[in-house]
C-alpha cells in the first residue's frame, strides 16, 4: 500500500492556501481537519478494496462519494473565504464611516 | 473674471454636495453582502437529514436477512430524496447561494449512488456501510458549517 495520508493532505492544504491567500488563516481551523479526514477515508477505501472487504461495485461507489464529499468540503472552504472577505470589506467601510462622523460636529453617515 | 469666478463657485459647491451625498448614501445604506444570509429552516432540515441518514446506515449495519435488503429499504431512499429536494428548493430561493446549491446537488448525487449500489448489490457490506456513513456525515458537516457561518450575528 503506497498511498499515504500526508501525501494527500499536503497538496490539498497548499491548494487551498494559495487560492485563499490572506483568508486562509480564517478557514484553516475548518479545512485542515476536514482534509485529514478525507485523506484517512481515501486510504481506508484503498485498503478495503485491496483486502476485498468491499465488492468492486462498492469500492467504485465509495470513490465517487468520496470525490463528491471532497467537493462539498471545498465549497465550504470557498464560502468561508467569501464570508471572511465580506467581513473585511464591511469592517473597512465602518472605519470610514466612523472617521467621517468623528471629524464632523454631527453624524453624517 | 469676477463674474466667471462667481458662477464657478456655486457649481463646485453643488458638485461637492452631490459627491458628499453620494458617499453618505453608499457608506450608510450599504454594507456589502457577497453570500446569502443564514436560514434557520435550512439549518434545522440539514441537521435532521444528517441524523436520518446516520440512523438508517446504523440500522442497516445491525440488520441481517431480509431487513438488510434493498427492497426492505426502498421507501427510505424515496422519502429521503423528497426531504433533500425540499431543502435544495428552499436554498434556491436565496440569492448568492451558489456554494450551498452546489453542495445539495452533490449530496443528491451521493444519495443516488448509495441507493443504486444498494439496489445492484442487494445487501451492503459492513465495511461499505461504515465508510459511506462517515462520508455522508462529513458532507452534512460541510453543509451545516457553511450555513451556520452565514449567521453574521443575525441568527
Amino acid at each position: 500500500m503506497s498511498l499515504k495520508i500526508a501525501d494527500i493532505v499536503a497538496p490539498m492544504v497548499t491548494a487551498a492556501k494559495d487560492s485563499l491567500s490572506t483568508d486562509w488563516s480564517k478557514v484553516k481551523d475548518y479545512a485542515k481537519p476536514e482534509f485529514k479526514r478525507l485523506a484517512h477515508t481515501l486510504v481506508d477505501i484503498a485498503k478495503l478494496a485491496a483486502n476485498q472487504k468491499v465488492s468492486a461495485a462498492e469500492a467504485k461507489s465509495l470513490l465517487r462519494i468520496h470525490k463528491n464529499t471532497t467537493l462539498m468540503v471545498m465549497l465550504t472552504v470557498e464560502g468561508l473565504g467569501i464570508i471572511a472577505a465580506e467581513n473585511a470589506i464591511n469592517a473597512a467601510l465602518k472605519v470610514v464611516r466612523d472617521t467621517v462622523n468623528g471629524a464632523l460636529p454631527f453624524k453624517l453617515l | 473674471m469676477t463674474i466667471a469666478s462667481n458662477t464657478f463657485k456655486p457649481r463646485m459647491s453643488r458638485a461637492s454636495r452631490f459627491l458628499s451625498a453620494a458617499l453618505a448614501f453608499v457608506l450608510s445604506a450599504c454594507s456589502v453582502t457577497l453570500i446569502s444570509h443564514y436560514d434557520e429552516q435550512i439549518d434545522q432540515a440539514a441537521t435532521a437529514l444528517q441524523k436520518e441518514m446516520d440512523a438508517h446506515l446504523t440500522n442497516l449495519e445491525a440488520a441481517s436477512g431480509p431487513d438488510a435488503t434493498f427492497d426492505s429499504n426502498k421507501q427510505f431512499y424515496q422519502d429521503y430524496l423528497v426531504g433533500l429536494r425540499a431543502v435544495e428548493l428552499r436554498a434556491s430561493t436565496h440569492p448568492q447561494n451558489r456554494q450551498s446549491l452546489g453542495q445539495y446537488s452533490l449530496m443528491l448525487d451521493n444519495l443516488e449512488d448509495l441507493r443504486g449500489t444498494h439496489e445492484t448489490e442487494g445487501t451492503l457490506s459492513a465495511a461499505y456501510i461504515s465508510t459511506v456513513r462517515e462520508l455522508f456525515n462529513q458532507g452534512w458537516r460541510a453543509i451545516i458549517t457553511l450555513e451556520v457561518a452565514k449567521k453574521r450575528g443575525e441568527g
